[in-house]
């Protein structure tokens, strides 16, 4: 399976995690098996950049953290998506929707037309 | 928990926290790096692998923890905390120069508040008019020998204009007279003062509304109406009715005719004078002006008396009105032939000024003082902190390698330059705020603010904050870029590390930089000491000017006897006793009486001088100029004027004989150089009934007095004393010299009980001893030279202290090379030398620059100078000599401590 390049994501990070969050409080290394495992592995991310787009979420309010105990027993970040964060979630998911419909036109246009 | 206490709390920890934050940071990346490390194990890789690919996948984690802090938003914040304990240490490790940048700052800071509250008093006040733009002053102009005297008009030009001018859009006049003011009838509380008579008309052009009651109104002005109004001065309702808030209604008496009291002017109002040295002279009541037919007499024209000031319409200038009214003289001038023949002789000219320049000209000198106070304070503080954050950066170059080296950024480090600068300006107005009240409240209780009309105000408000500190940060980006710029610009990091040499700033580029620095610092120093000495020596010379007469054991006086209750020859009988019964006074050596008494009435009757066999009829330029007084009794022996030549007028004189005059030196000088002019006769009059000029025997010469002004250049060509006797004097002024010093002190007793036993009502004018007249004449110049000399001196010190400290500093930085010197054996001597020959290179090269400059800037306050030359020798040696000294003893200090310390010490130092 092919994997999605990484430029591709920009921008569409925030509306990744978000969607992750939504279900249930996570840690930065389950959101990114996650978003890995949801994908069928097409989704790929640079470990490091999840970090600055949490703490950028986290002070816009639409996530929260609070510190916990990991499956393993460490003590880890959990996330959790804010009302706010929901409101925004679907507001981005607009966004994507209508984004992802106007390329659909675009490039099902019949080459025969022009 | 609230989502806003939330955000509040990541804010607060975010800055506060940081520590704790960070490590929180640190231990997710750790617990997440952990988790690909055992993915990595469970690959198959050994731990160093796993924990290699791990952060290979990872990412840069440094720069992840950087990007995760911008997004705290509390970056720049954090930063800036850290730049400015940054800076806090590198200000407490270099104490003296940090002292010396505050101290500067302060009083740069201080001075320029002052200074500014000064020039706002010129530039913006509206206590005299809400319209000062458009509130002019009109006055005419003939070529009289002093212009000054004449910021006149006459009332036919005021009836012509309020009837011709489009422009105006209200107009008035006002002239003063000295009147005897009593509080109830028969009341010997009789005061003499200013009266202001002016057309109702004139207050409503400045705009300005009563304190209490009311403006006149026209019909207080009518001919044959009830003119018995009057207005008070604010100072003169505080000091005579003690702010009787009922005033309004009640009565005075104004030469023994009741006025009623109408209302009351707000503080600070006055008709604008012209420069007056004498604050004595300001009106304290208002009165309607009555215009009579007569006082519009065409011969009149010339006779500019009245003060006039119009209010234009809106959109014009003054330039307007004024090209407006010359088109309506040439105009009137053809209607009315003696109009013009008095307008070709004299020629006329009208003039129009706005409020707004007329008070820049009257306090010309003052704001000239002013600015070039400011302008020395702000380079010789510009020049000191250049120079010594430069010195402090040199010594620290090592250490802004190394963190540039490591990675800071230049611009980072630049910013690091200028919030320490920003540090030290926010110190030094923090103290400057105190310093400026203390300052401002010193001169104004030392009535060092008296010459100006209406005291301004010290405003501490938005605009001089805001003006403070946008001066304040310029200068902040000027002193950093000259002082860090070339430091940090610096492409050898390694040299810089390495250069032990150029740390102290001493040789190389930046030792070329920094020399040329101090020169500059050096030459400021010079051009502004030279130009505040100057005008310190020039004010100084104007206070002690002599004025050509011994004032000592001199007691002066007036009496003004009511045209109503006294007539010409009562006048005189009055004169003539009161004069007798001074002179039988024991404690009396010599009385003289004059029209206009020395040192209080400067100026005097400007007239037309014919001189036999030189003056002819028809040629104008025969005809000369000069002052004339009328005198009685023994004036020139009271002042101790001497006589040039011949003798005085006797106060015997008879009626009957050929009138006699005395003249003065100057007039013997222009008109009779190399002869006698005793025996010669000179008029100064035409004989009303025969049209014949009344001659007059000279009879003797006697040395100048000073009398257009004892503080300005004289510009009165002469003056002529004939006998009282043979005319009605103007005024009656009696000049006394009592045996001793004592009987001085006692004689304004003595003379009202001499008054009094002549008639009880008459008011005794401006009673005072001769000294003190002349220390009020003074007394404006004084608080100007008292001013000016604070300034001076802050230039002065601010500039030696900081050319020492710098020298001192730098002299100090240099104690490594100094040890290494004397562990190789070279003596103490030899290195005080060094020091001092290489800062006396700087001092003349400095000097040099100096003086170039001095000569050229001298040249513009040239004006401003008095009886002292620009190129004044004793000023330059004695600046050049406290330049020289200064280099030398901070250079030797510096040096000598240096060569004090042991050498191994030495080379420990840093």
């Amino acid at each position: 399976m092919k994997k999605i390049r990484k430029e591709l994501l920009q921008g569409t990070l925030d509306l990744l995690i978000l969607k992750v969050l939504a279900t249930e409080k996570l840690h930065g290394w389950d959101i990114s098996k996650r978003i890995q495992i949801v994908s069928s592995e097409r989704l790929i991310l640079k470990q490091g950049s999840l970090y600055p787009a949490l703490h950028r979420l986290e002070n816009r309010g639409w996530i929260e953290a609070e510190w916990g105990v990991s499956e393993a027993g460490r003590s880890a970040k959990f996330y959790s998506l804010t009302d706010k964060g929901r409101l925004q979630l679907e507001e981005e998911k607009q966004h994507w929707t209508s984004f992802t419909q106007a390329m659909e036109a675009v490039l099902t246009l019949k080459e025969s037309i022009s | 928990m609230s989502s806003w206490y939330k955000l509040f709390k990541l804010k607060f920890d975010s800055l506060f926290r940081n520590n704790r934050k960070n490590e929180e940071l640190r231990k997710e990346m750790e617990f997440h790096l952990s988790h690909c490390i055992k993915e990595n194990l469970k690959d198959g890789m050994t731990e160093q692998e796993a924990r290699k690919a791990a952060l290979r996948e990872f990412g840069n984690t440094e720069f992840l923890e950087e990007e995760c802090r911008d997004s705290w938003g509390m970056r720049m914040v954090t930063e800036s905390i850290q730049d400015l304990r940054y800076c806090w240490r590198k200000i407490t490790n270099n104490k003296l120069i940090s002292l010396m940048v505050v101290v500067t700052l302060m009083v740069c800071i201080s001075a320029n508040f002052i200074v500014l509250s000064l020039l706002n008093y010129f530039h913006f006040d509206t206590q005299i008019s809400n319209n000062p733009e458009q509130t002019v002053r009109i006055y005419d102009s003939f070529n009289r020998p002093n212009p000054n005297n004449s910021l006149r008009t006459s009332p036919s030009f005021y009836v012509e204009r309020k009837e011709q001018s489009e422009l105006i859009e209200n107009i008035g006049i006002h002239n003063e007279t000295w009147c005897n003011i009593s509080f109830d009838e028969g009341s010997i509380r009789t005061i003499y003062r200013q009266v202001t008579s002016l057309t109702p008309s004139l207050l409503h052009v400045f705009g300005i509304q009563p304190r209490l009651g009311r403006l006149f109104v026209d019909s207080d002005a009518f001919e044959g109406g009830n003119n018995q109004v009057a207005i008070l001065k604010h100072d003169f309702w505080e000091r005579f009715f003690d702010s009787d808030p009922n005033i309004v209604g009640k009565t005075l008496f104004i030469d023994h005719v009741q006025y009623e009291i109408v209302g009351v002017m707000p503080r600070g109002f006055q008709i604008p004078q012209k420069s007056n040295p004498q604050n004595l002279l300001i009106t304290g009541v208002y009165r309607p002006l009555v215009i009579s037919q007569e006082s519009l007499n065409d011969e009149l024209r010339s006779r500019v008396r009245m003060g006039c000031f119009a209010r234009l319409k809106a959109g014009y200038t003054a330039r307007d009105l004024e090209q407006e009214l010359r088109r309506i003289n040439e105009n009137n001038a053809q209607k009315y032939p003696n109009f013009q023949r008095i307008s070709e002789r004299f020629q006329h000219k009208t003039h129009v000024t706005s409020l707004r320049q007329d008070r820049m000209r009257r306090g010309i000198d003052v704001v000239w003082y002013l600015q070039i106070g400011m302008l020395a304070l702000l380079s010789v503080g510009c020049a000191n902190i250049a120079t010594l954050i430069l010195g402090k950066n040199i010594s620290l170059m090592g250490e802004i390698s190394t963190c540039m080296a490591l990675g800071a950024s230049r611009l980072r480090m630049m910013r690091l330059f200028l919030s320490e600068v920003v540090l030290l300006i926010l110190f030094g107005m923090l103290l400057a705020i105190p310093f400026t009240y203390v300052g401002f409240d010193l001169l104004r209780a030392n009535g060092y603010f008296d010459l100006f009309v209406n005291e301004p105000q010290f405003e501490f408000d938005a605009k001089f904050i805001a003006i403070g500190f946008a001066i304040s940060f310029i200068l902040a980006l000027i002193i950093t870029t000259i002082s860090a710029a070339p430091i940090i610009w610096r492409k050898d990091l390694r040299g810089m590390m390495q250069s032990g040499d150029q740390r102290t700033g001493s040789s190389g580029v930046m030792g070329f930089y920094k020399g040329s620095l101090l020169v500059v610092q050096i030459a400021v120093c010079v051009v502004f000491m030279i130009l505040a000495s100057l005008l310190f020596r020039s004010l100084h010379n104007k206070i002690n000017i002599n004025p050509g007469l011994q004032v000592d054991r001199v007691f002066s006086a007036a009496i003004r006897l009511p045209n109503d209750t006294y007539t010409p020859d009562e006048k005189r009988v009055t004169v003539r006793d009161l004069y007798e019964r001074l002179s039988r006074l024991p404690v009396v050596e010599s009385v003289g009486v004059c029209q206009w008494i020395p040192l209080k009435f400067l100026w005097g009757e400007d007239r037309d001088l014919y001189i036999e066999g030189i003056y002819e009829p028809e040629k104008p330029e025969t005809v000369f100029r000069c002052t004339a007084d009328r005198i009685y009794g023994d004036i020139f022996e009271t002042l101790n004027v001497p006589f040039i030549q011949g003798r005085g007028i006797s106060a015997n004189e008879a009626i009957n004989q050929m009138p006699v005059a005395v003249i003065d030196s100057r007039i013997a000088e222009a008109h009779f150089r190399g002869q006698n002019p005793a025996g010669k006769r000179i008029a100064i009059r035409r004989n009303p009934e025969t049209r014949e000029l009344d001659w007059v025997n000279i009879v003797g010469v006697v040395k100048a007095m000073r009398t257009s002004s004892l503080t300005s250049e004289e510009h009165t060509p002469g003056r002529i004393y004939l006998n009282a006797q043979r005319s009605l004097p103007f005024s009656n002024g009696f000049v006394i010299r009592t045996k001793n010093a004592e009987s001085l002190k006692q004689f304004q007793l003595m003379m009202r009980k001499t008054v009094d036993e002549i008639d009880p009502k008459l008011g005794l004018v401006w009673p005072e001893t001769m000294i003190e007249s002349r220390a009020r004449h003074f007394h404006d110049h004084k608080n100007l030279m008292i001013l000016i000399s604070v300034l001076s001196g802050i230039v002065i010190l601010l500039s030696i202290s900081g050319l020492f400290v710098n020298i001192y500093h730098t002299i100090s930085s240099r104690t490594r090379e100094i040890g290494i010197r004397l562990a190789l054996g070279e003596p103490s001597k030899s290195i005080i030398w060094r020091s001092m020959s290489h800062w006396f290179k700087f001092a003349s090269g400095g000097i040099f620059v100096g003086l170039v400059v001095t000569v050229l800037a001298s040249a513009y306050v040239s004006s401003l100078l008095f009886e002292v030359s620009r190129f004044d020798l004793l000023t330059y040696l004695v600046v050049l000599l406290a330049v020289f000294g200064t280099v030398a003893l901070a250079a030797r200090i510096a040096a000598q401590k240096a060569v004090c310390i042991n050498p191994s010490s030495a080379l420990r130092t840093e």
